[in-house]
């Protein structure tokens, strides 16, 4: 930029734009108003509740899938070509239904502008996102399956192992196993090419 | 007002001080660039391509759906050859915007897959911005060298990318500070929990050991048994975040190395224990220092070489 004018008009549209995002509470590269660990509701839980993420079965096992002609087949990692990390939140989270923290970031809190702005109420949530269908067109579009193949993934089974710790002494009290299953709605075929 | 604004923002530096603080980024994005995207990496590249999950905006807009392995690691090689050409100031002005569309394509790329949104690119994204618009390539550059021309650059010219960049680093913190008192109040503070829970959700990160053992981070284990450690700990982060800003009028030296230097722990705390990966981070904390004089033994010494190396090629020739 060669002139201070220049500059200046540049600077002020800068500054206005990230602090619209602060107080809009929007998340979106390159504008953000919160980090990943800003929300923190207290439990009266008496255990930390923590998941498992074993990485060695996401490789070697993964989503147990049910295809439409019946067939059961394994989406291990390899199968989606992805790396571990998004491996893991698309297994252990996803597939459970939890959204990434800019969702419950957004969803957070009661009575901001951008609620007021958009005419919802404080505890509505913002955002909601079908993790299921998002997920099962993901597994399928990866494997190049259309609706119409018998191969047609309809739905996938994921295990977990969740730990929980004492508060006061940190110990391992219990171990127990959560499963979820996510099924395919035959509603979604008509437009399963242009749904994003 | 706007004598104290145009004060700040349009004096104070020096073009030394512009071209060296454009190397010692660049230096900084080197390491910084591998650690975020060294994972893209580790996919096989005849392998399929995946369909992602949560498109950032911008794929969005412009329909990109798939991860393409090829793609990903044309752009990944580019950046890295873009930041080489940022530091030596080769083309400085299209390396840094290439730079920025490579980050934002191999971000979306990464935060496509799951949906998570990081945020450790918004700062070196905003910093890269200001140099990109700025004349930093005209100092200290193999442009300026090869064209021969002395650039004469104001003391504006060369203050206000460092000071815009200085005041977007301080926002940051700052609204991470507010963001929490926003979102969770003193909640975030209370009894070190929130950092206890992270911390055993973090020592798990790499699976089971064995029956009842942990097997990821055991130092992250260790350290969520202190829990008054750990407000104490939530309450110093949020302090420093708020009180970031402040470091924008404090210009003493001294107290400007403690306060970053002290941030600086944080973060390299923050990698060991739950592997927030903003380690590479406080290289950015050069915006806030001149180091043009401490570097200039170095710069002579370049100089120097270049020199000697083009005498002995016209000596053989």
């Amino acid at each position: 930029m060669r002139t201070r004018r220049a500059v200046i008009a540049f600077l002020t549209v800068h500054a206005l734009l990230s602090w619209l995002a602060v107080l809009l509470r929007i998340d979106q590269f390159p504008l953000s108003w919160a980090p990943m660990y800003s929300v923190y509701t207290p439990s009266k839980a008496a255990n930390y509740r923590v998941v498992e993420k074993d990485r060695k079965k996401l490789r070697t096992h993964g989503w147990q899938v049910r295809q439409r002609d019946g067939e059961v087949e394994w989406i291990n990692l390899a199968r989606l070509n992805i790396p571990i990390q998004g491996m893991w939140r698309l297994y252990y989270q996803r597939t459970f239904g939890q959204g990434p923290p800019k969702y419950k970031h957004k969803n957070h809190g009661a009575a901001t502008i951008d609620r007021w702005l958009w005419g919802l109420e404080a505890g509505k949530p913002f955002v909601t996102v079908d993790w299921e269908r998002r997920l099962l067109t993901t597994l399928n579009k990866t494997l190049g399956r259309t609706p119409s193949d018998p191969s047609f993934i309809i739905s996938a089974h994921a295990t977990r192992s969740v730990l929980y710790f004492d508060r006061q002494s940190l110990e391992l009290v219990l171990r127990s196993i959560e499963e979820s299953t996510i099924e395919w709605n035959e509603q979604w075929n008509s437009d399963f090419e242009s749904w994003v | 007002m706007q004598t104290i604004l145009s004060r700040f923002f349009f004096t104070g530096s020096t073009p030394e001080r512009l071209g060296t603080t454009r190397i010692l980024l660049g230096f900084g994005l080197i390491p910084f660039n591998i650690l975020e995207f060294h994972t893209l990496l580790h996919i096989d590249l005849q392998g399929p391509s995946y369909f992602y999950l949560d498109p950032v905006w911008y794929f969005q807009l412009l329909g990109i759906e798939y991860h393409h392995p090829y793609i990903v690691l044309g752009s990944f090689v580019l950046l890295l050859c873009t930041t080489v050409a940022f530091i030596v100031g080769w083309r400085t002005r299209p390396a840094a915007v290439l730079m920025l569309l490579l980050i934002l394509y191999l971000l979306g790329a990464r935060d496509s897959i799951a949906g998570d949104v990081h945020h450790r690119y918004v700062i070196p994204f905003h910093i890269l911005l200001f140099f990109a618009l700025s004349r930093c390539g005209e100092v200290m550059s193999v442009d300026t060298r090869r064209s021969g021309e002395s650039v004469s650059l104001s003391e504006w010219e060369v203050s206000w990318p460092i000071q815009a960049s200085q005041v977007y680093l301080a926002s940051f913190y700052f609204w991470s500070g507010l963001a929490k008192l926003r979102m969770s109040g003193l909640d975030w503070i209370s009894g070190g929990e929130r950092i206890q829970d992270l911390l055993l959700s973090r020592a798990m990160r790499f699976g089971p050991a064995g029956e009842g053992e942990l097997s990821g981070s055991m130092i992250a284990l260790w350290a969520a048994q202190f829990p008054t450690l750990l407000e104490a700990v939530t309450v110093g982060t949020l302090a420093f975040e708020l009180c970031f800003p402040v470091l924008l009028v404090l210009r003493r030296t001294a107290v400007r190395l403690i306060f970053l230097i002290g941030v600086t722990f944080f973060h390299i705390v923050n990698f060991i224990l739950i592997n927030v990966q903003f380690l590479f981070l406080p290289v950015v904390f050069v915006l806030f220092f001149d180091l043009s004089n401490p570097l200039r033994p170095v710069k002579r010494r370049v100089v120097a070489f270049a020199k000697s190396r083009r005498a002995l090629l016209e000596w053989h020739r």
